[in-house]
């Protein structure tokens, strides 16, 4: 049973996302007020409320582009990623944290969502270098992790984005090494993700333009 | 065929082919709605290629034709007929209720790689969902019910009757949609805390 709950309670709001993006967030909401009624205490458990987590912040950042309703996700997630008893799936989530908050640093400094003067989310969050910082521990985490080629790739799109952002001259050695890496693991065909290979390309191009 | 009943919005007649090929439910499912609506003078329409239902609101079920599919047809347990399967004995429904889950994992991993090879939807930077395949987004190799999924997500003929077809997105849509009730059940708390308290870990 708690085997079908941890696929089951994934797959559905990841097909509203698909199908009927509108329902997402209502659905992974209630899939999460469920979890957390059942009260089941597993890693695996804790890792299930981190990935709805995970997905009502990648929706919420697309959608609603609330930076006070991010922020409190990113606050649940910290609780949740601390709780992880097994070190290995534990950085695994850190990685992910890390990322997402990197992310939404970047997007708070872009002026990209809604309510972001909210006092809650201090000054610091909105600077290119705490963001930059952030994911260079994820990267050096994930650089330690198995099969971390996608994870690494990711890292690098969004370090370039904030680059192509600054007007910083030195590049770090590695980035365009990693991006062009990138750019070749989006684009095999056991894994494509064309959305990630064409970003990676567009900042490669403006990268070599700056 | 109690099975039905566990799917508010029922389930269409290429569903019961995937479960009996799946072996979740007899292989005789055709005769078997035949028998026990035999009262109810449900019948096959003759002439056809492919034998079909007569299309009718029955005592306990209803079949209707898909509307846009004429090979397709839904089957659904009246209202009434539900209402009573969620009050029978837990030992009637439960091994149900766990096959219903299964099957409604199965046709939701489905849809998400077909989504996947059909370019539906693509992977964003900030995606977080099972249409990232890394790290954490991995299925759990521990977990059972994967690897059973893996033996038979090649007997999922619901979509593609060999692997070299493509289904079309809007057929997808479709498929979502006609499941949506029943993916919506799937949440229900009072059904999962009645199954976990039964013993089904």
């Amino acid at each position: 049973m708690k085997d079908l709950i941890e696929i089951l309670w994934v797959s559905i709001p990841t097909l509203y996302k698909i199908f009927s993006p509108s329902g997402a967030i209502w659905t992974a909401s209630t899939v999460l007020g469920r979890v957390n009624e059942l009260g089941l205490k597993s890693d695996r458990f804790t890792l299930l409320k981190v990935k709805l987590h995970l997905f009502l912040f990648a929706v919420i950042n697309s959608e609603k582009k609330d930076a006070m309703a991010l922020y409190l996700e990113l606050t649940e997630l910290k609780v949740l990623k601390d709780n992880i008893e097994d070190p290995q799936l534990k950085q695994s989530v850190k990685i992910e944290f890390n990322f997402a908050e990197a992310h939404f640093r970047y997007r708070l400094k872009k002026r990209k969502y809604i309510n972001s003067k909210n006092s809650q989310i201090s000054e610091d969050l909105k600077k290119y270098k705490f963001a930059l910082a952030t994911l260079k521990e994820a990267l050096v985490l994930a650089e330690k992790s198995q099969n971390s080629a996608h994870m690494v790739g990711r890292i690098s799109l969004l370090e370039c984005k904030i680059f192509v952002s600054i007007k910083q001259e030195t590049l770090p050695p590695t980035l365009m090494k990693r991006l062009c890496a990138a750019i070749e693991h989006f684009s095999m065909v056991t894994n494509p993700s064309r959305r990630l290979e064409l970003q990676a390309n567009f900042l490669l191009a403006k990268l070599h333009l700056k | 065929m109690a099975f039905i009943n566990s799917f508010p919005a029922g389930l269409s007649t290429k569903d019961l082919e995937v479960l009996a090929s799946m072996e979740l439910i007899p292989s005789n499912w055709v005769e078997l709605l035949l028998t026990i609506s035999r009262d109810q003078k449900m019948k096959l329409s003759s002439g056809l290629e492919a034998a079909k239902f007569l299309p009718d609101n029955y005592f306990i079920i209803n079949v209707t034709n898909d509307a846009s599919d004429e090979s397709l047809q839904h089957v659904q347990s009246v209202e009434s007929v539900q209402a009573f399967f969620q009050k029978s004995s837990p030992e009637t429904k439960f091994q149900i209720l766990i096959t219903k889950l299964r099957y409604l994992s199965y046709i939701s991993l489905m849809l998400i790689e077909q989504a996947k090879t059909n370019l539906l939807y693509n992977e964003h930077l900030i995606e977080y969902s099972l249409i990232s395949s890394y790290g954490i987004w991995c299925l759990n190799e521990q977990n059972p019910f994967v690897e059973e999924w893996k033996k038979f997500s090649t007997k999922v003929k619901y979509v593609k009757e060999d692997l070299e077809t493509k289904i079309s997105s809007k057929d997808l849509l479709k498929i979502f949609r006609d499941h949506e009730s029943n993916l919506v059940s799937a949440m229900d708390i009072k059904i999962i805390k009645e199954l976990l308290e039964q013993g089904n870990q």
